[in-house]
């Protein structure tokens, strides 16, 4: 029996649910339009997927928007070719697009895996430059080789066709699920032993070791989850964009990711949630506002975020006590 | 006293008089003008995002003041009349930042919250396909004004229309003109750059070529930072190619005719991607620049006129070349380019497709679109029923005669004849 209650007591837990029915709610009660909830559920997922690798382990996995490139193209070339997939993708609420996803997803976290092995062994900023290497490897692999599989391409642009996202209501269940996932997984890790063993990691990585936290396996474990829920997100946006292109391997998605986890705080999972979902409704807010100065008034907020609460928001939060409680203990 | 009374009585007299005078003229001239006077019905939505950040910045910001001067002069010139009553138009626009990752939610926006009628898709093809799927949902026209590319309209998308000229027709005018030379002797080397772009236009020029019965003898794609034009050259020589087409950007369109030049390729016509059409051109190159031709999808003295429309029978549509220039630079103070007349065109045909359709119902604007031949300052424009890629509007070929740029192509814009074959080129 499940100790209702219990769960009850956990903010974070309340948060991601209630974030899951905000978002619900609003599709149903067409609240906000379709585009707008999968776009902020791509965001917030993506500086969640992150936080795995970056916000327990410390690992800033600076070139991580390659994962939203791999899997992205993986996904488009799997549906282009497959035209039975293609002309499925759009039925039975999604699930055909999420499944592809998966195997989007896999091949992202197999190649975070692979060049894992030898990339986790740096730290600090030179793990961040790795990264970058990644990332711009892989593009420049996806853009030499991308016309050459089809002369039809227009250069490193799949264009999907138009039956595949016919409605978009497909999409939304796909990204919602995903998204689910992804906060329900940052949620299980945090509290698991496996959540621990990271954190400790990004306190002190010699001494977790010394103390029996197995460092190799864990922090390749957070990296390819990490980048297998990147992936699945980077695959199902591809898809509502009409098809992939370079942008996917932009770096720039990167430092959003980052941006949304550190003004919400590090090392949490309610931090970069609520981070993730300030930094997007105030971009969007600002960029349909005031698009000239956007980007000069985003910038400011954030940096004067950094600069006074360097913990982020939660950070700030969690150093307080209420009624005999620190909320840090409760605060996960 | 007496007098001086009397003549203020004829001064009122007279005043009155050339008051009623004015104001029955402007009454008259306001009926004749604007026709039976309709109601106003309203205000028409044109929604649209725009790249005011970012990569494609500088194209963005020419495509919205192309726009803005459409928008202008239709309103001026008395709107569009819909169901027996007059509206206006305006432009609702957002930010694209140049990135396709928040096109699709500014699109629903633009539909759901700012209720526009018809939409007008963002510059680039990249970010037209994160559009297309919006308007799809929707069953919104958008018409794309900075897609080149012909892909997204092989997609089954029914309510995306183009109005410019797709890639693979950039070489078509060049092609033709050659054709019209009826010279039995034309043999062809295409060497181009090896990018989306280039190559779709290299497929499309490969195609033309094998419709006008015209002699491919070399082709070749190179890698992009390409220099070194000297080995392809020589090749080309030897398979005696007596006409070069190709070329990407500017530097390496620079590079290939500069060292054709040197090498003393004897060519009949030359015609070159883009370089050409910057002033640069001539400056780096002199005299080798002379004789060499370019596509353009618009170039600033093209001779687009109402009377050429109404020689080839179709409607002349939107202000004429010289006053869309002449608004363009008192709103602006610049000159336009072909960015900022491309969607000028669009909104020209958007306008166009809604007046014919006579309602705002979507498939009948779609409908009506697809029936439009209309010519505007940016050319003709008429779209293939079935994919809404654009069929009609032709490039204009430009040609450096003694170091001035000239229109030569096609003859409804040319200002001057073209030279064939390029004198200083092929008797040397």
């Amino acid at each position: 029996m499940v100790n209702v209650k219990e769960y009850l007591e956990r903010p974070t837990f309340v948060l991601i649910i209630l974030v899951l029915v905000a978002i619900a709610l609003a599709k149903l009660l067409r609240l906000e339009t379709t585009d707008y909830l999968i776009t902020i559920m791509f965001f917030i997922g993506i500086a969640m997927s992150l936080n795995l690798i970056m916000g327990f382990a410390g690992y800033v996995s600076f070139g991580h928007t390659v994962f939203l490139g791999i899997s992205g193209y993986i996904f488009a070339l799997i549906v282009y070719y497959n035209v039975w997939l293609a002309e499925m993708l759009d039925t039975l609420f999604g699930i055909p697009i999420f499944l592809v996803a998966i195997v989007a997803g896999g091949v992202s976290a197999l190649v975070a895996f692979l060049v894992g092995v030898p990339v986790l062994k740096l730290r600090g900023a030179f793990f961040a430059i790795a990264t970058i290497g990644l990332d711009f490897a892989a593009l420049y692999i996806v853009k030499a080789f991308i016309p050459i599989i089809n002369p039809e391409f227009f250069g490193a642009q799949i264009i999907l066709p138009a039956y595949a996202l016919a409605y978009k209501n497909n999409v939304f269940v796909a990204m919602y699920i995903t998204f689910a996932l992804v906060l329900i997984t940052n949620y299980v890790v945090r509290r698991s032993r496996f959540g621990m063993g990271l954190l400790a990691i990004s306190e002190d990585e010699d001494a977790a070791e010394a103390l029996g936290v197995p460092t190799r396996k864990y922090k390749l474990l957070a990296f390819a989850l990490s980048a297998f829920f990147t992936g699945m997100l980077g695959a199902i946006f591809g898809l509502n964009a009409g098809g992939v292109d370079e942008n996917l391997f932009n770096l720039a998605h990167t430092i959003d990711m980052i941006v949304m986890i550190v003004i919400g705080g590090i090392g949490t999972v309610m931090g970069p949630l609520v981070g993730s979902i300030i930094y997007f409704i105030l971009y969007d807010t600002l960029l349909v506002t005031y698009p000239e100065f956007n980007l000069v008034i985003l910038g400011s907020i954030v940096a004067v975020l950094v600069l006074f609460a360097p913990r982020g928001i939660i950070g700030i939060i969690r150093g307080k006590t209420i009624r005999g409680k620190r909320l840090r203990d409760i605060i996960e | 006293m007496k007098s001086r009374l009397a003549i203020s009585m004829a001064t009122i007299a007279l005043i009155i008089i050339i008051a009623v005078a004015v104001i029955a003229g402007a009454v008259y001239y306001f009926l004749m003008t604007k026709g039976p006077a309709e109601e106003f019905g309203g205000v028409i939505k044109i929604g649209v995002t725009v790249s005011l950040k970012g990569k494609y910045q500088r194209e963005g910001d020419l495509a919205l003041k192309g726009m803005q001067v459409a928008v202008k002069w239709v309103n001026e010139h008395g709107g569009v009349v819909v169901g027996g009553k007059r509206y206006n138009i305006s432009l609702v626009y957002y930010d694209d930042e140049s990135s396709p990752d928040r096109v699709p939610q500014l699109y629903s926006k633009l539909v759901e919250e700012d209720q526009v009628d018809i939409l007008l898709a963002p510059y680039s093809s990249t970010l037209t396909k994160a559009a297309a799927p919006v308007a799809e949902q929707y069953k919104k026209v958008i018409i794309s004004h900075g897609g080149a590319s012909d892909s997204i309209f092989q997609q089954g998308y029914k309510y995306a229309v183009q109005v410019l000229t797709p890639a693979t027709k950039y070489l078509r005018s060049i092609i033709t003109l050659l054709k019209e030379q009826n010279d039995p002797d034309i043999k062809i080397a295409l060497i181009y750059e090896n990018t989306a772009f280039s190559s779709t236009v290299a497929k499309g020029a490969k195609e033309a070529i094998q419709e006008e019965g015209l002699n491919l003898v070399y082709e070749f794609a190179y890698e992009k930072g390409t220099q070194d034009f000297a080995s392809i050259i020589e090749e080309a020589k030897a398979a005696g190619a007596n006409v070069l087409l190709g070329g990407g950007h500017f530097q390496d369109g620079v590079a290939l005719t500069q060292q054709a030049w040197q090498l003393g390729w004897k060519l009949k016509a030359i015609g070159i991607l883009v370089a050409p059409t910057l002033p640069d051109f001539y400056e780096t190159l002199g005299d080798a620049a002379n004789g060499v031709m370019a596509p353009a999808q618009w170039e600033i003295g093209v001779k687009y006129s109402p009377e050429a429309a109404q020689q080839l029978g179709i409607e002349w549509y939107g202000p004429t070349n010289e006053e869309y220039v002449q608004m363009f630079q008192d709103m602006f103070g610049e000159t336009p380019d072909y960015h900022a007349t491309e969607a000028t065109a669009a909104v020209l045909f958007a306008v166009k497709a809604i007046e014919k359709a006579g309602s705002l119902d979507s498939d009948a604007i779609r409908a009506a679109a697809s029936q439009l031949d209309i010519m505007t300052c940016f050319g003709r424009i008429k779209i293939d029923p079935a994919t809404g890629i654009q069929v009609a509007h032709q490039m204009v070929v430009i040609q450096w005669q003694n170091g001035e740029k000239k229109i030569i192509y096609p003859p409804e814009a040319a200002e001057a004849n073209p030279i064939y074959p390029a004198t200083n080129w092929w008797e040397r």
